[in-house]
């Protein structure tokens, strides 16, 4: 057990200790230099709300369980594995993205899917206007 | 004298009662200088200015201006004003069906507009890509021209499809739904992903039993991934109609863009 808490706190730390690097007048030359050619693909760690949610999802457990494991991913583990997905939002956005929208299980079922598909030879299968110009998939849902 | 005094009255009362009701017109040529040069705030204030031109005109440009300068519900509502006039340019009309057949207003405009108000060719094509689109069913497809032949049989095929027997396909096999929904790479490793997580939950249940926290967990991470492999071929197909038909649109709306003439002001 207390194995397991330290291997906790050391991963943990990762995740503190890893942003330090470009805080001094160096960090601040190598973003305007190098800021051209990054890629808007920044995306969102935060942990899902039920704020504006009904009472029913507000009190299930499940849903704040689903919402703890995906901030414990996101935040812990896809830094160590250096997760690359396919699709334009990644497996775990567009999890929570879906159960945010649908609900636990039809989100849960979606996100699964996705991850069950996510492999680089999946791209030829998708239309051309839905491959992004770094050659992911965009997976946002259409209104029509 | 009396009556060429009466004459010569009534003949100015006439012209001055004739002056009232005359409008003034758009510079033709000072607006097609404007729209092909692309000055679009000196094209909307010249739009904008006050003159004593008859509403229908103004409507009629101003629906041209946001057709060139594509803004979908301003251009609805001036066409909507100047819809007689607007109807017998026929360029401005194609251009005009072209440009939503890839617009989410498509509906709005294509029952607004109908093919029966202009005998161009064109346009019926253009409308009869639209029925096409929204049931491939329809007989027509003769109408069409080769290229967009191709690209209708191609939507009819995954048209015609039915969401639930890909859900059916895979809860037999994991994945098999993938290629009736036309995504044949996903197979292998949708199966192979399943096989594994079977494979997995059943060794965990034959040797650590029913009640091990391991086997349970092992089970229900098998059955979620199964379950969601039967429905994500139910929505792969779904969002796969939509893609086919968008694709379709899309290069309709590509070709006519080519073979039609783009100029608003001729």
């Amino acid at each position: 057990m207390n194995y397991f808490v330290f291997v906790l706190l050391l991963l943990f730390s990762f995740s503190l200790f890893s942003q330090s690097e470009q805080s001094g007048l160096n960090g601040v030359i190598l973003d305007k230099t190098f800021s051209y050619y990054e890629l808007n693909n920044t995306q969102h760690k935060k942990i899902i709300s039920f704020k504006d949610k009904k009472t029913v999802a507000k009190i299930n457990p499940i849903n704040y369980l689903a919402a703890g494991l995906l901030f414990f991913y996101q935040i812990i583990l896809s830094e160590q594995i250096q997760a690359d997905c396919t699709y334009e939002i990644s497996c775990s956005n567009y999890t929570k993205w879906c159960i945010n929208k649908d609900g636990f299980i039809v989100g849960s079922l979606k996100g699964l899917h996705q991850l069950s598909t996510c492999f680089p030879a999946n791209v030829d299968d998708c239309p051309n206007y839905k491959i992004s110009t770094n050659l992911k998939i965009k997976n946002q849902i259409d209104s029509d | 004298m009396i009556q060429i005094k009466r004459f010569y009255k009534e003949t100015l009362c006439l012209l001055f009662f004739v002056n009232l009701g005359s409008y003034a017109q758009f510079n033709y040529p000072f607006l097609k200088h404007l729209s092909n040069q692309n000055l679009s705030q000196e094209h909307k204030t010249y739009l904008q200015s006050p003159m004593n031109i008859s509403a229908d005109s103004v409507y009629y440009f101003k629906a041209k201006y946001y057709l060139q300068y594509f803004n979908d519900s301003l251009f609805l509502d001036n066409y909507s004003k100047s819809k007689v006039l607007f109807n017998k340019d026929t360029n401005a009309v194609n251009l005009a069906s072209i440009a939503f057949l890839t617009n989410n207003k498509k509906d709005v405009w294509f029952s607004a507009y109908s093919a029966k108000d202009t005998i161009s060719r064109i346009s019926c094509e253009i409308f009869a890509v639209y029925q096409m689109s929204k049931n491939a069913n329809i007989s027509g497809i003769n109408l069409l021209p080769e290229k967009l032949q191709m690209d209708l049989l191609d939507y009819k095929k995954y048209y015609a499809r039915k969401p639930i027997l890909a859900a059916a396909l895979s809860t037999f096999v994991p994945g098999l739904g993938e290629i009736y929904a036309g995504k044949k790479r996903s197979f292998p490793m949708v199966l192979l992903a399943n096989l594994a997580y079977a494979a997995q939950a059943y060794e965990a249940y034959y040797k650590l039993g029913v009640k091990n926290p391991f086997s349970v967990f092992s089970v229900g991470f098998f059955g979620a991934f199964y379950f969601a492999n039967i429905y994500g071929s139910y929505y792969d197909l779904k969002q796969v109609k939509k893609e086919k038909r968008k694709q379709f649109l899309i290069d309709a709306a590509g070709y006519y863009n080519i073979n039609c003439s783009s100029k608003l002001y001729e």
